[in-house]
């Protein structure tokens, strides 16, 4: 947030502080905006900002305008305009003024119009580095151009052409295009994945509260998929070449946690729907979601349990769906103790990738300076235990006979170890694993295991 | 009078013996000598002028002969055949192996000289930067190396790794120089007593795999347990590459001389014992400036003090 | 890199790689993969598959045929067609396949001595080198055949974009394949006299025996049945090619020899 000063009425001295208590008999009196300014902006249009800023002059108490200025302010950053803006609320004076009547100041600084990108992500146990330029803001319509390119440890190299815009309003939205060409890798089986696609992405953001947001994509890829060695299993070998997908996906993420890696409280629940077959050559409906519950149980220690499930439904009569469109299970940050995409045999009479999983986590958080104040160390580091449990199955025409074997023998395993949190959004975990029930052909971990990414269960 | 015309050949300069270094320059000049063709042959060492950035240019009367058909073609016009008196099986024969050895040696002899990273640097193209003058020196050897990765690369796209390539490349090449080695047999040339233009092919790809001093140099051990092949190069360059040959002898005479007097008389200057005193006074220098600067060592004016005391 | 130093070492390992030092028995189900026949398959693709089948009829091996549009891709050479399934091994391409059945104990070339077998190689490379360009010349660089025949066919497993996308990938592959080996800059009419050349070759290597190694027919009359049959019976904008290999009547009656003694069912 930035500078909030607040200097409404008379009897109060110019230059003192606010206590607590006046702060709240203040808040509840009756108050209105008469003037909102903007400076530091050149090259933005206004209409851009009116929109946002007219919030603004429905706010009926001081609370009220300081929340209102809140969301404001974190609108107009959304825009990815501005590199920073600070609040100035004050009485309004001058002829125009009304007895209760505020004056908002929003002092903004502009992004410049060309930037440099370079930061690091984390993503299915691989960090990568992104590097690349941006124009921001090219003709004042909060537009803006991206060329990133990114290269991981794992050999994953992805480059992408990006052109966004964003809508301002009472529902904020964005528009965004990608172009992009990705190569990825499956070390296990020697397999590359090649795509060159294009992604139209349409973001609501829901104004009032952020944590709620929806997403609609349009995605057309073309695929490739090539199995390097001759130990490669041939039902993956079977499926190598080109195909194309062309869907439309949704995406609804609810997020009330405090922190996106290391959270004390909250709720995150993210469902995707994609149905895959206006043109292209694979069709298939595929739903699947992540939830996570944090609840703190005392100070220092924090339970976690999650829950994550996916069903794919194949619609196609020529073309099967291939394994980049089947479900993986397993690996250090979703099904511990198992390798990634480990469950599972991938023998030649056994087809890699599955058609519905489901995955559970239990985890308990300890902070590891016990009894202490908050402290970065606590911030960024916590001791945890945690038990899995997850299976795989394929989901047939008979929904009873398919729910029996999704819970039967199912994979189960726990352990403990240490989380560390990155930046925002990046996590490692290093775990002593073991699994406790597994089946033959799994790949397992009994032992340690290091993980990092940005999703995990 | 009438003059009869002559080939023009721009070609790469020879060294260890054979008559030119590069295999398409070598392959005409063998093909030249055994129809007897009349020849100029200029070691201009300078693909500038040409069309395709490489030697060797061949020109017949003023007209460049691209490739080795219309060589073949233009020579035939003047009654110079090596195929002279070979049957119809015997040319097809000659055909079917020429084909084998361009698809399998020239990989091999491209990949040894550009794609092998120490011969590369160590041998390929210093040679290069050596024989052309000073701003071509610069461009054509990476342009080669280029091309010469380009065309492996094409060739061989369905293989991932260089080593797979190389394996692959090689093992052929094995194979190809084995069957060559048991078909030359104890005979003077492929075909008898005449060598031929599978002769001149296969010198051609073969001499600079056996002469060329290569750092990695697998399939030279391997051709040189040839015996056959080997006394069968060497006599191509006995008897129709005289010159070239002799000064060849004479430069490894003169050499062997040079090295043994070398031997002998290091200069001072080249000694490492000269070296490190050298790296010692300076680094002593460097210290002692130093600490001057930073005020470690201060000279002050003690004597005259103690003159007024 | 101490076990490069030999040749025998780099034989040894090109053997590894290509998974045909593996001894024993012929496998059961040996499966052979190559693309759709009718709609999809072109002609170098179909000369080396034809080749392949007639090789393994010769030595008397079972193989089941199996199409797949993606039959390229599957190859664990990506882009050679046909590989076979063998247990658990992937061999692609007519030369690995035999000597794949050669270190199986299956070979028709046992009985030659040392200067057939020179033959065999030398005439084996010959097709493999050069008629094999040409028909790669005259499917992917021949602009009119590229556009009636090729592109049709290549793209018919695909659905939209792709059509294009694969079709102009595997062109410009084959270009440059073309480029580098020279071919590309040839004419038409160089071509097929590069093919005449080849056919008389091979015609007077011949002569009027009945196989080109007597009465046994060996790996190079599967190989020169393979291409010239396709040849012969691919459908081409115009009939040039064919005729060019009609014109060579002991070929014809080689192939036809080979077609009614291994494939009774099918006409020439």
């Amino acid at each position: 947030m930035g500078n909030l000063y607040a200097k409404p009425y008379h009897d109060f001295n110019i230059n003192q502080k606010l206590s607590l208590q006046d702060f709240k008999l203040l808040g509840n009196q009756e108050a209105r905006v008469d003037q909102v300014h903007m400076h530091g902006y050149s090259k933005t249009k206004d209409f851009i900002l009116e929109s946002s800023i007219n919030l603004m002059f429905t706010s009926n108490s001081l609370k009220n305008i300081i929340n209102n200025a809140e969301i404001v302010r974190k609108n107009l950053m959304s825009l990815n305009c501005f590199e920073n803006i600070s609040v100035n609320i004050d009485v309004s004076s001058g002829s125009n003024s009304t007895p209760n009547g505020y004056k908002v100041t929003f002092n903004v600084q502009e992004l410049t119009f060309a930037s440099s990108i370079l930061h690091s992500v984390a993503r299915d146990n691989e960090g990568i580095v992104k590097l690349g330029f941006k124009l921001n803001n090219i003709t004042g319509h909060a537009n803006h151009f991206k060329i990133e390119s990114s290269i991981g440890n794992g050999g994953t190299q992805k480059y992408d052409a990006c052109i966004s815009k964003h809508i301002p309003g009472t529902i904020s939205s964005c528009i965004s295009g990608h172009i992009f060409k990705k190569k990825s890798y499956w070390n296990t089986v020697h397999g590359v994945f090649d795509e060159w696609g294009t992604l139209f992405d349409l973001l609501f953001l829901s104004p009032y509260k952020s944590h709620f947001s929806q997403n609609l994509q349009y995605e057309g890829v073309i695929r490739d998929i090539n199995m390097l060695s001759k130990e490669s299993p041939f039902k993956l070998r079977e499926e190598s070449g080109f195909s194309v997908k062309s869907s439309i996906k949704h995406i609804t993420t609810i997020d009330t946690r405090d922190s996106k890696v290391l959270a004390n409280e909250g709720v995150f629940f993210q469902m995707v729907m994609e149905v895959a077959g206006f043109g292209g050559d694979v069709k298939f409906l595929r739903n699947y979601f992540t939830s996570q519950f944090y609840s703190k149980i005392t100070k220092d220690v924090v339970f976690q349990g999650s829950f994550g499930g996916g069903v794919l439904t194949d619609l196609g009569t020529f073309k099967k769906v291939n394994m980049m469109d089947r479900f993986f299970l397993g690996g250090p940050m979703t099904l511990r103790g198992f390798q990634s995409r480990g469950i599972g045999n991938l023998n030649d009479n056994v087809v890699a990738g599955v058609t519905s999983y489901w995955v559970s986590a239990v985890h308990i958080y300890v902070k590891p300076l016990f009894g202490m104040e908050s402290n970065r160390i606590n911030e960024a580091i916590r001791l945890h235990l945690f038990c899995n449990a997850g299976n795989i199955s394929f989901f047939g025409k008979d929904t009873k006979s398919s729910l029996e074997r999704t819970f039967k023998g199912f994979r189960l395993s726990t352990g403990f170890g240490v989380v560390a949190r990155i930046g925002n959004s990046i996590r490692f975990e290093f775990n002593l694993c073991s699994p406790l029930q597994y089946s033959a052909g799994d790949r397992i971990v009994d032992g340690f295991q290091f993980g990092v990414g940005a999703n995990f269960i | 009078m009438f003059k009869p015309h002559q080939l023009e050949v721009d070609t790469w300069k020879g060294d260890w013996g054979l008559p030119s270094i590069d295999y398409k320059c070598l392959e005409v000049l063998a093909f030249a000598r055994f129809t007897n063709a009349p020849i100029n042959i200029y070691h201009s060492n300078n693909p500038y002028r040409s069309v395709t950035g490489h030697l060797p240019v061949v020109s017949y009367n003023k007209r460049l002969l691209m490739d080795r058909d219309s060589l073949m073609d233009c020579l035939e016009k003047q009654n110079l055949t090596p195929d002279f008196g070979l049957t119809s099986l015997q040319l097809a024969e000659e055909h079917a192996a020429i084909s084998m050895i361009d698809a399998q040696l020239e990989p091999a002899l491209l990949f040894a000289w550009w794609m092998d990273e120490s011969n590369c640097l160590n041998f390929t193209k210093p040679w290069y930067r050596n024989a052309l003058k000073f701003p071509f020196n610069w461009y054509y050897p990476n342009a080669y190396e280029r091309e010469a990765k380009h065309k492996i690369y094409t060739l061989y796209n369905h293989l991932d790794s260089d080593n797979d390539i190389m394996t692959e490349v090689y093992a052929e090449a094995i194979k190809c120089m084995n069957v060559l080695e048991s078909r030359l047999g104890n005979n003077f040339y492929f075909f008898g007593s005449h060598p031929t233009l599978l002769d001149a092919v296969a010198y051609s790809y073969l001499g600079p795999l056996l002469k060329a001093p290569l750092t990695d140099n697998r399939l030279q051990s391997h051709l040189k347990t040839c015996k056959n092949l080997c006394i069968w190069i060497d006599r191509i360059t006995r008897e129709y590459f005289k010159i070239d040959w002799q000064a060849h002898k004479c430069n490894e005479k003169k050499k062997l001389e040079e090295t043994k007097q070398q031997m002998n008389v290091t200069p001072w200057y080249k000694r490492d014992e000269t070296k490190n005193v050298l790296i010692g006074i300076v680094t002593v220098i460097t210290m002692v400036v130093y600490s001057f600067k930073i005020g470690l060592i201060s000279v002050s004016d003690t004597s005259d003090e103690e003159d007024e005391d | 890199m101490a076990d490069f130093k030999t040749s025998s070492s780099i034989l040894t390992k090109e053997c590894l790689r290509t998974q045909i030092c593996g001894e024993g028995e012929w496998p059961k189900n040996t499966v052979i993969y190559q693309p759709y026949e009718t709609e999809q398959i072109l002609l170098p693709d179909n000369s080396k598959c034809l080749s392949v089948k007639t090789f393994l009829k010769m030595a008397g091996l079972e193989f089941i045929v199996e199409a797949r549009e993606n039959a390229e891709y599957m190859s664990p050479h990506r882009g050679k067609v046909p590989f076979i399934k063998a247990g658990q091994f992937l061999v692609a391409d007519f030369e690995p396949i035999v000597s794949f059945a050669q270190s199986k104990g299956y070979s028709l070339s046992t009985s030659l001595d040392e200067t057939q077998k020179w033959d065999l190689r030398v005439y084996m490379a010959l097709v493999n080198n050069v008629l094999l360009n040409a028909e790669i010349y005259v499917t992917w660089n021949h602009e009119l055949t590229y556009k009636e025949l090729t592109k049709p066919r290549y793209s018919s497993v695909y659905p939209f974009p792709l059509n294009h996308w694969a079709t102009y990938n595997k062109r410009r592959e084959m270009l440059s394949h073309l480029d580098v080996l020279g071919w590309k800059k040839k004419s038409l009419d160089e071509v097929f006299k590069e093919v005449e050349r080849i056919c008389e070759s091979l015609s007077n290597f011949l002569g009027d025996k009945k196989y080109f190694f007597y009465e046994k027919p060996t790996e190079l009359d599967a190989l020169v049945f393979g291409h010239l049959f396709s040849i012969i019976t691919t459908p081409l904008l115009n009939n040039r090619f064919a005729a060019t290999v009609r014109a060579y009547d002991n070929l014809v009656q080689l192939c036809v020899r080979i077609e009614t003694e291994f494939y009774q069912s099918r006409i020439l």
